[in-house]
């Protein structure tokens, strides 16, 4: 009776062990970006974007639904598939240095478990510009991404929580960059020939 | 005397009674508190109003596009002024959170007093959740505030046949059809008619040619 009793605890503290280190990756993936509203007071222009929960599982919904035959709307649909949140703030301030290090290093402190890897960092002294990219390793996959746009008169931080299939990002975006191109290359072109 | 205190009384409580439930339901039309807000504090006037009430008759009837209630209120051509220090705006819209609704995008520009607000809710209904969005919209000289409840599924159904059989390479196609021609092409093409052909083709696609440039 005594085994069986430990061999049920254990199972239990098991269960429970695998549970929060489920939930925690997901917690893990989206920082805290509360501390940032007071900068809304000083703002010149604010952008708050919270997408989650059912709006996000209805916005993938009513995208799945979108014919397969269009190429952008296919990867789209893989990139957005496995998402569970995106959250967006950015601060426009119209004079330079009104937010702290300390409010920037809030965010950094978030993205210092060893499970973020920092994967661009970009820095300007000259125009006060630091930009990182960072990405959350969930084993081989991505799970979650934050960019943070730190720069003299803006604070920008970009939070996606979920499979981020950055591959599939960087080709949609590839794409994107190409298409535009070619209707930049298009509009020339017939500027030219109406000048002609 | 008597039955005439009694008789009051029984006028008071059946208005109380009428009241109540009104005023309750007031507090939560957050919709009504914030077009209210605009019309009193910029001093402005709701436009097309029968069509946006006449939309939003019809759509409780027939769910077009799975929308099953719209309310809409259109302010065009109008002066907001002082929009931008108005921040009871602000409190009235985030008042809307206490009533269920989750923010999904609030912007605001300080200098213009541009504002958009986007809030969402999920309501549960007989054929499973419906959702709500509230959408406000306040410009220097115009505002929308627009409520709508829809039914994701026939909302994502209406989309899909919609869509369906015209992607984007079919809408690249036709936009190119419908190009007008210049008349050097009308010429080529008239000249390049085939003897059988009773008529002059007027509109010939040029073939696309790797080496010439157009």
């Amino acid at each position: 009776m005594n085994g069986i009793t430990r061999m049920l605890a254990r199972i239990f503290v098991g269960l429970l062990l695998c549970l929060s280190a489920m939930r925690g990756q997901a917690q893990d993936a989206k920082l805290q970006l509360a501390n940032l509203d007071k900068l809304s007071d000083k703002a010149a222009r604010v952008t708050d974007v919270t997408l989650d929960g059912s709006l996000l599982q209805f916005a993938v919904g009513l995208i799945e639904k979108i014919g397969d035959e269009d190429k952008d709307v296919e990867q789209l649909k893989s990139i957005v598939k496995n998402l569970k949140g995106i959250y967006i703030k950015s601060f426009e301030f119209d004079e330079a240095s009104q937010y702290s290090k300390a409010d920037v290093e809030a965010i950094r402190a978030q993205l210092s478990s060893p499970r973020w890897s920092r994967i661009v960092q970009s820095t300007d002294k000259r125009h006060n510009e630091h930009d990182e990219i960072y990405l959350l390793k969930d084993h081989d996959r991505v799970g979650g991404l934050v960019i943070l746009v730190a720069e003299a008169r803006e604070l920008t931080v970009v939070n996606i929580v979920g499979d981020v299939p950055v591959d599939k990002i960087a080709a949609m975006e590839e794409h994107l960059v190409r298409s535009e191109k070619d209707s930049g290359r298009n509009k020339q072109k017939k500027e030219s020939s109406h000048e002609e | 005397m008597k039955s005439n205190k009694a008789f009051s009384f029984a006028i008071v409580l059946v208005i109380a009674a009428l009241v109540a439930p009104t005023q309750n339901a007031f507090a939560k039309d957050d919709f009504g508190k914030i077009v209210h807000h605009i019309e009193s504090n910029y001093h402005v006037h709701r436009q097309h109003r029968w069509v946006m009430g006449l939309a939003g008759f019809t759509v409780k009837f027939w769910h077009i596009g799975g929308v099953k209630n719209l309310k809409g209120a259109i302010f065009e051509n109008q002066r907001f002024v002082n929009a931008a220090s108005d921040t009871r705006f602000d409190e009235v819209v985030r008042a809307a959170m206490d009533s269920g609704w989750q923010p999904m995008v609030q912007s605001w520009d300080r200098h213009s007093g541009e504002r958009t607000y986007i809030y969402a809710q999920d309501v549960s209904s007989k054929k499973g959740k419906d959702l709500k969005l509230l959408v406000v919209n306040l410009e220097q000289n115009e505002a929308v505030v627009l409520q709508v409840k829809v039914d994701p599924n026939k909302l994502a159904g209406f989309i899909q046949e919609t869509s369906g059989g015209r992607s984007h390479h079919n809408h690249r196609k036709s936009r190119e059809e419908a190009q007008p021609v210049n008349a050097e092409t009308v010429e080529e093409a008239a000249a390049s008619s085939a003897p059988q052909w009773d008529g002059v083709c007027l509109f010939l696609q040029e073939e696309y040619q790797p080496g010439r440039e157009p």
